[in-house]
């Protein structure tokens, strides 16, 4: 009855109580409920409802840990499988952009350890090549290994092609500067018809490609791509460095014409742009490469320069010996030059020489000039030079030393000291000396007379005796005035003596008796003869000419008189 | 500037190469067809007011001793059959060349060429043989490599149908 009743209330709510009553129960106004509706009817509504929930709820349970990467991988390396599995050229094509640079980073870090490997064994090369090598290497910071292969390769990529895969046509070609133009759409094709050639006949894999071919010096280097290939004309022995040019060059291509290649239909003008890519392949490496210092080079331009200069330095030399030399023979008195010339390295004097003129190489010596670069060839000739004429006058008269000749205006003139017999050959000769016209003797002395005679001199200081009275040693007035003539006919016997080449002396000889005390008799006449010495010597007369004696008058044949000194000539 | 690659295949001996020579540019010698199978040259013409550069894929013909590699069909925008008109085996090796061959080039544009119309008299390749290919919608020149006639129109044909196709 009670249910009844309910169920007749329930009928008697209308459709808007309903709605209210759903609002107050869900939360939910009418057309958010139909929303709600409309979207559980349509999963593709859904499925974009959720869609910018989804990425956020998963990223939110990643975070609380309820999934993660673990849960994740199989699903992908199932998913990849499959692609892989069903077209895995797709999967290649997508990828060869990133795989090349990721390729190379892994193999450049293995040949990188592989070069230091190397390197290190290397370093052991003791050849005289490899020990140049490795100065080299010292000198200009790189490695060994690297100048070692630096002098293998010397190369010049001459062509590059950029070849469509599927049609063989050509889309761009570059060439290196100064290489003849060539047919480059067919060779293209001809070359793609021959890698395919060489893939069919031995039933390469699709995928592969012939990488290189060689013809004598000329290597063809090819790289392919899913679309297009490059190949490149290399004359000489590249590095494996143009390897990696190519495939950057081929990676880049197909980086940025991906879309034209896929559609190519034969225009090849949107490959023109290609020509910023291939251009840098167009490589060229030679020994020398003017980026390096070669430091040997240095080295041996400096040993050059340095020998260069010294050689300068040397001619220099040479040429100053030489215009030193030319300066004195003109100028030296006797000599007459002509000409010079070299010879032989050497300095060929030519010329004139008087007989009195000073010796050739004795000129040098005395100029410190080096002797052997000179060589003479001298004709004899009179020379009128001054003293020339004074070294002919003096050997022609044999002046005495006493005697000083000097040639002026024409006039020799005499000075000095001489005798009569000398003054006479030179007034009859003086006229026989080239080039003397007239005689001056006004300043010559001529003392022949005083020195002729030995005996007169002789007996004229033998004359003299000196007679003192008992224990006096001064000479009186009359004494004196004796003494002065004494000195004169001694200084005459000295001169005597150098004119004639003789040793006489003058013996001073001083008396005395044994008589009383013997003794001091003896000391007072060495005393007085010890006077006269000093006397003689303090009047001029030379040292050498004089000696003293003491005698007794007892020990004498002929009678002296005592305390008296007289004197002797000898010779000695 | 348009480049197009286009092959052209037949029987042994039905005058591929002569047929072509004097209308083409050649750099490579004939020994290619006896090595590697096949010799490229080139052929340049305007067609519609457009510079077009035909890359010639002179294929060595095919025998019982050499068969044509299908890798040097690859690419091909267009093909010419050559027959030799005298010959009727050469009638039954180019339609058995034309299926291998579009196949290839993914139903390239062609032209079944009959070399020797100067030697009509001694054919052996009947009318009702070509009026049957010609009811397939192929399109026949008859050419003659002694006499050159009709060639440089077989190119410009040929050329023509290559770029309606593209």
């Amino acid at each position: 009855m009670k249910e009844k009743d309910q169920s007749n209330n329930t009928e008697k709510l209308n459709a808007d109580q309903l709605q209210e009553l759903r609002e107050l129960i869900l939360g939910l106004d009418k057309p958010a409920l139909q929303r709600m509706q409309k979207l559980m009817a349509d999963p593709h509504e859904f499925a974009i409802e959720i869609s910018d929930l989804l990425p956020f709820s998963i990223r939110k349970l990643m975070e609380k840990g309820s999934i993660n990467i673990a849960d994740l991988l199989p699903f992908f390396e199932d998913m990849i499988q499959e692609s892989i599995g069903k077209n895995p050229q797709r999967l290649a094509n997508l990828l060869f952009p990133i795989m090349g640079p990721a390729i190379r980073k892994a193999v450049s870090e293995d040949l990188k350890r592989l070069i230091e490997s190397l390197n290190h064994g290397l370093e052991s090369g003791l050849s005289p090549k490899h020990l140049k090598w490795r100065l080299q290497a010292l000198f200009s910071n790189k490695s060994y290994l690297e100048i070692m292969l630096s002098h293998a390769y010397l190369y010049q990529v001459k062509h590059v092609f950029l070849i469509h895969r599927d049609t063989a046509l050509l889309l761009h070609h570059e060439k290196a500067d100064h290489v003849a133009n060539i047919e480059a759409d067919m060779i293209a094709s001809m070359l793609s018809a021959i890698t395919d050639f060489v893939k069919d006949s031995f039933h390469s894999n699709e995928q592969d490609g012939v990488d290189s071919i060689k013809i004598g010096e000329t290597n063809l280097w090819l790289e392919q791509g899913p679309y297009a290939i490059i190949a490149a004309v290399v004359e000489g022995n590249p590095p494996p460095d143009l390897r990696i040019e190519l495939k950057e060059a081929l990676e880049a291509v197909h980086y940025n014409h991906r879309p034209e290649l896929l559609n190519f239909d034969g225009e090849t003008e949107i490959f023109e742009h290609t020509s910023k890519f291939l251009k840098p392949c167009l490589i060229k490496e030679k020994k020398g490469n003017g980026k390096k210092t070669p430091v040997f080079v240095l080295i041996l331009l400096v040993i050059i320069l340095a020998g260069l200069g010294y050689w300068i330095y040397q001619r220099i030399q040479t040429q100053n010996a030489y215009a030193a030399a030319k300066e004195l023979f003109f100028s030296e008195s006797g000599y007459y030059l002509t000409k010079t010339e070299r010879q032989n390295g050497k300095l060929r004097i030519f010329g004139l020489k008087d007989d009195f003129a000073t010796e050739p190489y004795e000129l040098l010596s005395s100029n410190q000039l080096a002797i052997d670069q000179f060589d003479f060839v001298l004709r004899p000739f009179i020379s009128l030079d001054s003293l020339i004429i004074v070294r002919r006058a003096e050997a022609l008269l044999s002046t005495p030393e006493s005697v000083r000749l000097a040639f002026e205006k024409a006039t020799l003139k005499v000075s000095g000291n001489c005798n009569t017999e000398w003054k006479d050959r030179l007034e009859k000769q003086y006229n026989r000396v080239w080039g003397v016209l007239g005689l001056d003797t006004s300043e010559l002395t001529v003392s022949d007379e005083t020195v002729r005679d030995l005996s007169w001199i002789v007996d004229d200081i033998m004359q003299h005796k000196f007679v003192f009275d008992f224990n006096e040693l001064e000479m009186n007035e009359e004494q004196t005035d004796r003494f002065n003539k004494l000195t004169q006919s001694a200084n005459l016997l000295d001169e005597f003596n150098r004119l004639n080449k003789k040793q006489y002396i003058i013996l001073v000889q001083s008396f005395t008796s044994k008589a009383g005390n013997f003794a001091a008799n003896q000391r007072v006449a060495n005393i007085r003869a010890q006077t006269f010495l000093s006397l003689l010597k303090e009047a001029g007369v030379p040292d050498h000419l004089l000696e003293t004696r003491v005698i007794n008058t007892e020990e004498l044949l002929k009678p002296e008189e005592v305390r008296s000194v007289s004197f002797v000539v000898e010779e000695k | 500037m348009i480049k197009k690659k286009v092959a052209m295949v037949g029987a042994f001996a039905v005058g591929k190469t002569s047929l072509v020579q004097r209308f083409v540019r050649s750099i490579f010698s004939e020994k290619y067809h006896t090595t590697i199978g096949v010799k490229i040259d080139q052929k340049e013409l305007v067609v519609n007011n457009v510079d077009v550069t035909l890359l010639l894929w002179d294929i060595h013909g095919e025998d019982d001793f050499m068969k044509i590699k299908p890798t040097y069909l690859i690419g091909s925008s267009g093909y010419f059959l050559v027959a030799d008109g005298t010959r009727s085996d050469t009638y039954e090796t180019a339609i058995k060349l034309h299926e291998m061959t579009s196949s290839v080039t993914k139903n390239a544009p062609f032209i079944l060429l009959v070399n020797k119309a100067d030697l009509r008299d001694i054919w052996e390749i009947t009318e009702t043989q070509l009026e049957t290919l010609k009811n397939q919608g192929w399109k026949i020149i008859y050419t003659s490599a002694k006499t050159g006639d009709n060639v440089e129109e077989a190119f410009v044909e040929l050329t023509k149908k290559m770029l309606q196709n593209q």
